[in-house]
């Protein structure tokens, strides 16, 4: 890779696990909101750092992280838990899975510890070193899918990892320890999830506190986790509406872009605001729209930004966020008719949204649905997929007296921009959309009701898409049924990790022609992808360099994660 | 004063009763299919009798169903331990010092003595299933798989609620709260839904089958061990064959499709032991 690959392939890496310490402090970004942020993360207590992909959690646990090395008052870790899915076959093949997991969970940690201290330049003991290594071991040989040797490593107990991490503090001379767990949301396999809540909840005292990221909406706590009580929920999502965002976002351009990039948009400030706002509060989207824009490894790559090319940009944008939330069907198969159902009320949203905002003037227009409380619990677990995907974002509540509460959600800008929900007339300029954005009603919502939304039958239709008997093919007759009660046959699942492998490409988020370049080499399932590890088969494909050979792997990577 | 006490009138008086034994003990069949088959198929015909909604009326219905669940788990045990008996000489051999009822030898047939080893045997607790193990077979550390020993501490909750079911109409005793870590004040019953009675019956399905692949794992290992097998499946097939039968599940349907292809898939691993042994002069 050339000296400008590498630095375009850094660049425009939507992931903040990817870049150097070095990128990471240089190119992000600090507001008011994320001091506050990372005074909650360096500081103690236990957190929930929520927000949806690309929200920026990873940038903020890693920044935390390095900020508390660089203090070396704290025994700082950082974790990421992305990898916990290639664990759930386990789940299908073995009784002792949950023991395995938990062990998995409690090695990463120590693993996350020990590499700490070496990233401060200090030298590990014999004893920590030989810890490290076999922690290290221990967990690549279960990512793998093999099972370690009873005696590869002690097991601990997670009263046993917090003695561990409280003793080592002391001997360090360390005030305190804070563990950073990214990815933590384990939110595709309930026993995981359960799982990590548990250890998360017990790996706390006055010297040791966990952040752990997790996404809105889906995350299920375990019986005895209570939000709220055991950790204080901190919002990573930035409010597209907050009077700082297009300076923070802006910002990202004149940190991270070389210079002749920088020169290209210069002039373009309009099409800066467009396209922050179309980002929806997520600075990964808004590098991936940029990244278009710039015709970054495209043909005319030193083409000057366009209307036209942002308006694609964004329509690419709103097409991915759809992707992540299309993909649950195939993440949470038994809530395939919940996706179904949320990719009708996204759209009956857009509509309602487009009718209410139609002959309205700028600063009465909505982008605000509004659904009277209480919510049924089945549009309630739509809503929730729909939050974890990013398409919603979800309001307080309001009252309006003896209107009655509501519910509020905010629809992706993305989607409102390349469904016209603003009804700004055919192909509205960008500085048109951006007022519109900006100087609408921060008060006006539209009422709606599912029913109106969703038809008068639609709670009938969310029901848990639960395999038939693979023997006899009786319907199952609950979530709870492992037996079938006709024939009495043990009810099967498949291993997600496993489908999910084995999905096709074309259900990744990416453009149709990476999908047929992807294709045309011969990769046609997301393992494919995972299996060309340098990058060599992906690098070959046409216009396909550093940086969307980054892309196309995270996607493929994402996809059979959390 | 008469002695019959007939001012005593507290309850309906008892009646005679005669139970026709001989129609409600009625001949068996013999086994023709392999031990976790047969539970499979009986646990299968169990569950369905259970809807969900029967269960959350009546109680004694989820009780009744996790017995018959945990006592086909029992018989499947015995049957295992007793057929492992008949296909291993060397399970054979370290059960020779043991004792059966003399009536055995009639009841179960000069095919089918081996099961009068684990008639009175109770297969209540993990304990007690690996002290039997041992005892009958003369294997010791089946328990050091985790899988099984990870499905063996289920079972062991699932058997304290049998315990509660059988003796005490579900009541949890003292030792019963103690043993599954619950809280002990105040007196609990076991009460089962749909959920939780699958899960109990998924918990016996586990051990069994954990309990097959060790069995099957650690008889042949011996055997490799011991020089018991020679490599070539003409000789060794009067050995493998039935042990094969005896383990593999023809409803669960994976694996090898039969013993041929089964001993193909050791046959590297008992070359190198046989490699071993010749090199060792063993």
């Amino acid at each position: 890779m050339s000296d400008n690959e590498e630095l375009l392939a850094s660049v425009f890496e939507e992931r903040a696990e990817n870049l150097s310490r070095s990128d990471l402090g240089n190119w992000t970004e600090e507001s008011e909101r994320d001091r506050e942020i990372l005074e909650k993360l360096t500081g103690p207590g236990a957190k929930l750092l929520i927000g949806p992909r690309g929200s920026g959690k990873s940038t903020l646990l890693r920044r935390a992280y390095f900020e508390l090395l660089d203090d070396r008052r704290v025994l700082a870790a950082y974790v990421n838990f992305s990898k916990s899915l290639a664990l759930e076959p386990l789940f299908h093949d073995r009784a002792d899975a949950l023991k395995l997991f938990r062990q998995w969970l409690v090695q990463k940690i120590v693993q996350g510890v020990l590499r700490g201290l070496e990233e401060e330049g200090l030298h590990l003991d014999e004893a920590q070193a030989a810890r490290l290594e076999k922690a290290t071991a221990y967990v690549s040989t279960l990512e793998r899918g093999d099972i370690p040797a009873a005696d590869q490593v002690e097991a601990w107990a997670p009263s046993q990892l917090l003695t561990w991490l409280e003793q080592f503090a002391e001997a360090l001379k360390r005030r305190r320890v804070v563990l950073l767990l990214d990815d933590a949301a384990h939110a595709f396999s309930p026993s995981q999830q359960r799982e990590f809540f548990e250890v998360f909840r017990e790996l706390r005292s006055r010297v040791v506190s966990g952040k752990a990221a997790v996404y809105p909406g889906i995350t299920a706590y375990s019986p005895h986790f209570h939000v709220g009580h055991e950790a204080e929920l901190v919002q990573a999502w930035v409010d597209p509406d907050a009077p700082a965002y297009l300076t923070m976002m802006k910002g990202i351009v004149e940190r991270r872009l070389p210079e002749e990039m920088k020169k290209r948009l210069r002039s373009q400030n309009h099409l800066l605001d467009y396209l922050a706002l179309a980002a929806f509060g997520l600075p990964r989207s808004f590098l991936f729209m940029l990244s278009q824009v710039l015709g970054v490894e495209e043909v005319d790559g030193t083409r000057a930004p366009t209307r036209r090319g942002a308006s694609r940009a964004v329509g690419a944008n709103a097409a991915a966020v759809r992707a992540v939330f299309q993909a649950l069907s195939g993440k949470l198969p038994r809530y395939k008719n919940f996706v179904e159902i949320g990719t009708l009320l996204e759209v009956a949203a857009a509509a309602s949204l487009r009718n209410f905002n139609r002959d309205r003037r700028a600063d009465q227009k909505a982008v605000v649905l509004a659904i009277p409380r209480p919510v049924d619990a089945e549009l309630e677990r739509v809503l929730a997929l729909l939050e974890y995907a990013g398409i919603l974002r979800r309001l307080p509540p309001v009252s309006r007296g003896v209107k009655g509460s509501f519910e509020r959600f905010v629809l992706h800008y993305a989607i409102i921009i390349a469904e016209n929900s603003l009804s700004l007339g055919r192909a509205p300029t960008v500085e048109k959309t951006v007022t519109a954005l900006r100087d609408r009603d921060a008060h006006a919502f539209v009422r709606a009701q599912a029913t109106s939304l969703l038809g008068s039958d639609f709670a009938a239709r969310c029901t848990l898409d639960l395999a038939p008997c693979s023997k006899c093919g009786a319907p199952r007759m609950s979530d709870e049924a492992l037996f079938c009660m006709r024939c009495g046959a043990q009810l099967s699942e498949a291993s997600v990790y496993g489908e999910l492998l084995h999905a096709s490409v074309e259900k990744l988020p990416l453009t149709e022609n990476k999908i047929s370049g992807l294709k045309a080499k011969g990769m046609k399932t997301v393992q494919d992808i995972l299996l060309d590890e340098e990058g060599k088969k992906v690098r070959s494909i046409p216009y396909v360099g550093p940086v969307w050979a980054g892309r196309i792997r995270t996607c493929a990577e994402e996809y059979v994660s959390v | 004063m008469s002695d019959d006490f007939g001012w005593a009138q507290l309850c309906r008086p008892p009646e005679p009763v005669v139970l026709n034994l001989a129609k409600c003990c009625s001949a068996m069949d013999s086994e023709a299919q392999a031990p976790l088959d047969d539970l499979i198929e009986h646990v299968g015909a169990l569950l369905p009798i259970g809807a969900a909604d029967s269960l959350q009326k009546n109680s004694a219905l989820g009780r009744l169903l996790l017995l018959g669940v945990v006592s086909a788990t029992e018989t499947f045990f015995r049957q295992m331990l007793a057929r492992a008996v008949r296909v291993c000489h060397r399970c054979r051999r370290h059960a020779g010092s043991r004792q059966i009822q003399f009536a055995a030898v009639d009841q179960y047939g000069a095919d089918h003595v081996e099961l009068g080893l684990v008639e009175h045997v109770v297969f209540s607790t993990k304990g007690e299933l690996l002290r039997t193990v041992l005892k009958v077979t003369g294997l010791d550390d089946l328990a050091k798989d985790e899988s099984f020993k990870a499905a063996l501490e289920v079972f062991d909750q699932v058997c304290q609620l049998r315990h509660a079911c059988v003796h005490a109409r579900g009541e949890l005793g003292t030792l019963n709260v103690v043993e599954l870590g619950l809280d002990s004040a105040g007196r609990r019953a076991v009460h089962l839904d749909l959920g939780e009675l699958h899960q109990a019956a998924k918990a016996c399905l586990a051990v069994a089958r954990g309990f097959d692949v060790v069995l099957y794992r650690r008889i042949l290992e011996r055997w490799m061990n011991e020089g018991d097998l020679v490599g070539a499946w003409n000789i060794d097939r009067n050995r493998f064959a039935p042990l094969f039968k005896l383990c593999k599940s023809a409803t669960d349907g994976v694996g090898a499709a039969d013993a041929h292809a089964a001993y193909n898939q050791i046959l590297p691993t008992l070359q190198q032991r046989l490699a071993r042994r010749t090199s060792s002069g063993g």
